[in-house]
């Protein structure tokens, strides 16, 4: 047995098992959030009750855009946080929510179930979800006053995340 | 959360008939579904959109299929998905930076495989040419005689 | 009570392989045979109480008893009772007892097989086959434990992921693919004892071959059907699409063919022996990294099972195999030095050559592709995707010279040829291959690679047929004996020669279907209207009307439509979507008419509760059928290289 020889070449495959167990560290089902820092895509959608909406008519205001869905469970999870939230900083920040691949009467019996105190949106085929790069629902962006996206929520928020975020995009 | 590729609800999908689909030609066409075919379905993990029956892809591929009717070009296309979903979307790398690696390293390979085998064989046909022609060489020499090593 | 059950056996059985682990090892090179003998019973013990272990979890997926936590998991009071002993390979826990189970069988069957020969080696192969067994007794004792209690009961369970219950074809392509997977640890234990022992003597090489061939077989099976599931199931019209987890597969099973090409050069000429053993420990390297990759959820795929705790145990146990393996080698391959030499560069062992360094490479560019995403994240930061685009990229012209080889390497000749004998081989089989291309284009194909294909495959499946009749046409002619006789007394000694031309024939089948529906594959998608028709190629697909049944397990939606061919009515298809209890959205049942030239597959995208419309994507995929029909193609093959030779077909060839 050639001992130095066996001991070197085993030692070289290390790299290789460092590289997969690197691979541990990371989410393979995340899609990377490249929006940061850019300004948010712009938009033109037509809400429940039937008025045109787009971004710039909240120039200068912090905005909070959540996509949700009625017949996503999650969804469930964080929508009275969101509620709460919108009543509480109503005036200083914009919360819209957008609603995704599904159908208008379905999203009202949801928020009639469930309340709303958000301006919500209809994108019937999904241009704006795709715009923002969203993957799924719930996915929600903190938008600030100069219209920079500074955060990407990829699933449901917590207290501490929302009002986090919030302060942020209320300071600048 | 896991199949989601397989997220065919698209009892929604309806309401939308005059698809962007439908008023291309068929350059078009083709110029999208090869867009569609390296463009990565965000809810499938690893097909392409152009392929997915998914509704997320259904739509993507409708974005396409606008743009190109606007005649924007398949780099302006993919440009704006990478803009949108990173690097990630595109299922097949940029052969740019470090991402030549995974275009070059293949290649080389075999190169470097025809290289070590012309290496070889020339270095045994000089040793064969010097020393005597060895019987494996000879015992094949006519079609017959190899027909008879039926046990290889 | 069955848990305690269950889990006392998997510790039992633990016990029993970490026991002849260390008895193989010691006696092998200590000499001890009365350590060996314990080595030996071992084996069965430790294979008795895996079987013990799965009957228990299968009686008690049957019984449904919810206080063992797999059950739970994916049990289900409604579930089929097919689909219900299926599930003890449904999900992650529950699969690894499987394969635990099968590596019992196999490693009973060799330990059997070669009870009284093999002295020299049989230790050292045993005690590693022990090794692997007692981590994955391991694995099931504590990260993958499927018998833990579940505390309060629940009434009843989710059942098995939908997805695998939706198809009867999952019945069988894991087994086939664990069958494959867990079987090459055989050929990795044996080239193992070679190493270990220092000789790869002439009488090992053929437990290595025989070994490997079984597993591979297994696995070329088992990666069809999983196309074939994939054809059947996802409702996309494509069967393979480079996923991490196809991948998985595909490597292992790269190896495993470099190997049995190496293997004939080495048994003939004497050389690549460290090649051919490293391809042999590759092999069964890349099943455990596939396992890894598919189970641990490091990589990006549909088919993974959920993120669990097992990804650090077998990256660790990855770890120990890779640096054995590669320091085993290296230390040991100078013991291992070539006796002959390479003939020229026109010589069949040149072709080998070639071959088993395109395979090389080919495992390469997969595996790089596999795990490229990993690189650019760890040096840039980066997510970037690898995927069909680039593999089909890559794999095209590999797979092509490939073919080649396979045409070229059985017309040359061992040593050195002669350049006049050998144009003269090439003639008929290029003719044939033109004939083919012209054949192609007569029938309106124009796609350059598919023509290329054409090509390739009629110029090596006539080098095939020559190599298969024609050595007995000659000997017959010479010795005026009737054709067949000679025939079969040239097939029953030269086996595994016939069974190799027979996996290649296989194989070129294979080819020329994929380049066919790949290059000329059509769709189309439509919503229709009660009534209205969609048209797609020569066909005209009419919408009838949406039926609903509910199943025991589920509630499947059904698009009846016509079909019509040239407007001759071809009979009723029905896409369906199936809804599951556990599972937001549908998964559909494709509707797939099999003709010999082509498949009308017909997808059901989405429907109206009132019946009114519904939106399906037709494709027309030309030859797809033939993909599927070269697996008794290819298990003909392996079987026929496989048998072992009777006494007296060894008695003839020593007389010839």
């Amino acid at each position: 047995m050639n001992w130095r020889r066996a001991w070197i070449s085993g030692f070289l495959v290390l790299p290789f098992l460092v590289l997969l167990a690197l691979g541990f560290g990371t989410d393979p089902h995340a899609v990377p959030f490249v929006l940061k820092g850019e300004p948010a895509p712009a938009f033109r959608l037509e809400s429940l009750s039937g008025e045109p909406v787009s971004l710039e008519s909240y120039q200068g205001k912090p905005v909070v855009m959540n996509f949700w869905a009625s017949w996503c469970e999650p969804c469930k999870l964080e929508h009275r946080l969101l509620q709460n939230a919108a009543r509480r900083f109503a005036g200083e920040v914009v919360f819209l929510g957008v609603v995704y691949q599904d159908t208008k009467e379905a999203a009202v019996d949801f928020l009639n179930k469930y309340g709303n105190e958000m301006t919500q949106l209809l994108d019937p085929d999904s241009k704006t979800a795709i715009d923002y790069g969203v993957s799924g629902v719930p996915e929600s962006f903190f938008i600030n006053r100069k219209g920079q996206v500074v955060y990407k929520e990829p699933g449901v928020l917590t207290p501490e995340r929302l009002f986090g975020e919030l302060e942020k995009i209320m300071r600048d | 959360m896991r199949y989601l590729y397989l997220g065919i609800i698209v009892v929604f999908l309806f309401g939308q008939e005059s698809r962007a689909e439908s008023r291309l030609t068929g350059a078009e066409k083709a110029k999208a579904e090869a867009i569609g075919a390296v463009l990565r379905c965000p809810v499938c993990q690893g097909m392409p959109i152009v392929d997915s029956p998914a509704k997320m892809a259904i739509e993507m591929m409708d974005v396409v299929n606008e743009k190109v009717a606007a005649g924007e070009s398949e780099e302006e296309i993919i440009n704006y998905f990478i803009g949108r979903y990173g690097e990630w979307v595109l299922l097949r790398p940029t052969a740019k930076g470090f991402n030549v690696l995974v275009w070059i390293l293949p290649p080389l390979a075999l190169l470097l495989a025809f290289a070590f085998i012309v290496y070889r064989a020339r270095g045994a046909g000089k040793r064969e040419a010097v020393e005597d022609k060895s019987g494996d060489g000879s015992e094949d020499s006519t079609l017959d005689a190899v027909r008879k090593e039926v046990e290889l | 009570m069955l848990g305690v059950l269950g889990r006392s056996l998997i510790l039992l059985a633990c016990a029993f392989a970490s026991c002849g682990a260390i008895c193989g090892y010691w006696g092998g090179f200590k000499r001890d045979t009365r350590l060996l003998k314990w080595s030996s019973r071992c084996i069965y013990l430790f294979s008795l109480a895996m079987l013990a272990a799965n009957g228990v979890m299968v009686y008690a997926l049957l019984v449904h008893d919810f206080s063992i936590s797999y059950v739970a998991q994916v049990g289900s009071r409604s579930t089929p009772t097919l689909f219900t002993i299926a599930s003890l390979w449904s999900s992650l826990e529950g699969s690894i007892l499987f394969w635990g189970l099968i590596l019992g069988g196999y490693i009973s069957v060799f330990n059997f097989a070669y009870r009284n020969r093999y002295r020299a080696y049989m230790p050292f192969a045993l005690a590693t086959l022990h090794f692997i067994a007692v981590f994955f007794a391991l694995l099931i004792s504590g990260p993958a434990d499927p018998f833990e209690p579940v505390f309060p009961v629940p009434e009843d369970g989710p059942g098995p992921n939908a997805l695998l219950q939706n198809h009867i074809l999952m019945l069988i392509h894991p087994p086939m693919l664990y069958l494959g997977y867990v079987g090459m640890s055989v050929p990795f234990a044996i080239a193992v004892a070679a190493l270990l022992k220092g000789e790869l003597a002439e009488g090992w090489l053929k437990p290595l071959r025989q070994w490997t061939l079984i597993p591979w077989a297994f696995l070329t099976v088992g990666i069809i059907l999983g196309g074939w599931w994939a054809y059947e199931v996802l409702g996309w019209g494509g069967y393979w699409a480079w996923d991490p987890v196809e991948n998985a597969s595909f490597l292992p099973w790269l190896a495993a063919t470099a190997y049995l090409h190496s293997t004939i050069v080495q048994e003939r000429k004497k050389i690549l022996k460290v090649w051919t053993l490293s391809l042999v420990l590759s092999a069964f390297l890349l099943t455990i990294l596939g396992t890894f990759m598919t189970r641990s959820g490091v990589f990006n795929s549909v088919h993974s099972f959920t993120q669990s705790s097992i990804g650090p145990t077998f990256l660790v146990f990855l770890g120990i195999v890779l640096i054995f393996s590669v320091g085993l080698l290296a230390g040991r391959s100078h013991l291992l030095e070539s006796e002959g030499r390479v003939g020229s560069l026109l010589s069949r062992e040149s072709a080998f050559l070639l071959n088993n360094l395109v395979f090389a490479v080919f495992t390469f560019t997969v595996l790089l592709g596999t795990v490229f995403p990993l690189l650019t994240e760890a040096f840039k930061g980066v997510r970037v995707s690898v995927g069909e685009p680039y593999f089909n990229k890559m794999a095209v012209p590999l797979g092509l010279l490939l073919v080649f080889l396979m045409g070229v390497g059985p017309v040359l000749p061992w040593g050195q040829p002669r350049l006049d004998v050998l144009l003269k081989r090439f003639l008929l089989p290029l003719g044939v291959g033109l004939l083919a291309v012209v054949g192609g284009v007569l029938l309106g194909l124009d796609d350059v690679l598919v023509l290329l294909t054409f090509l390739l495959v009629g110029f090596a499946t006539t080098t095939s047929f020559i190599e298969m009749f024609g050595p007995a046409l000659s000997r017959a002619r010479e010795r005026q004996e009737p054709y067949w006789p000679v025939f079969w007394r040239m097939f029953k000694t030269g086996r595994r020669r016939y069974g190799g031309h027979i996996v290649h024939l296989a194989v070129f089948m294979m080819v020329t279907a994929i380049a066919v529906s790949q290059s000329y594959k059509t769709s189309i998608e439509a919503s229709l209207k009660q009534g209205e028709s969609m048209q797609i190629n020569d066909y005209t697909i009419t919408y009838k009307t949406t039926e609903g049944r509910q199943e025991p397990h589920r509630f499947s939606v059904g698009a009846l439509v016509d079909v019509f061919k040239n407007d001759v009515r071809i009979g009723e298809m029905e896409p369906k979507l199936n809804y599951y209890q556990t599972q937001r959205e549908p998964i559909g049942t494709p509707a797939v008419k099999t003709m010999a030239s082509e498949d009308l597959y017909l997808s059901l995208l989405s429907f109206e509760k009132d019946r009114s419309r519904v939106a399906i994507k037709a494709y027309v995929l030309p030859m797809v059928v033939w993909i599927w029909v070269t697996i008794p193609l290819f298990v003909l093959g392996a079987c026929v290289a496989f048998w072992p030779k009777t006494r007296r077909s060894q008695a003839e060839k020593a007389q010839a």
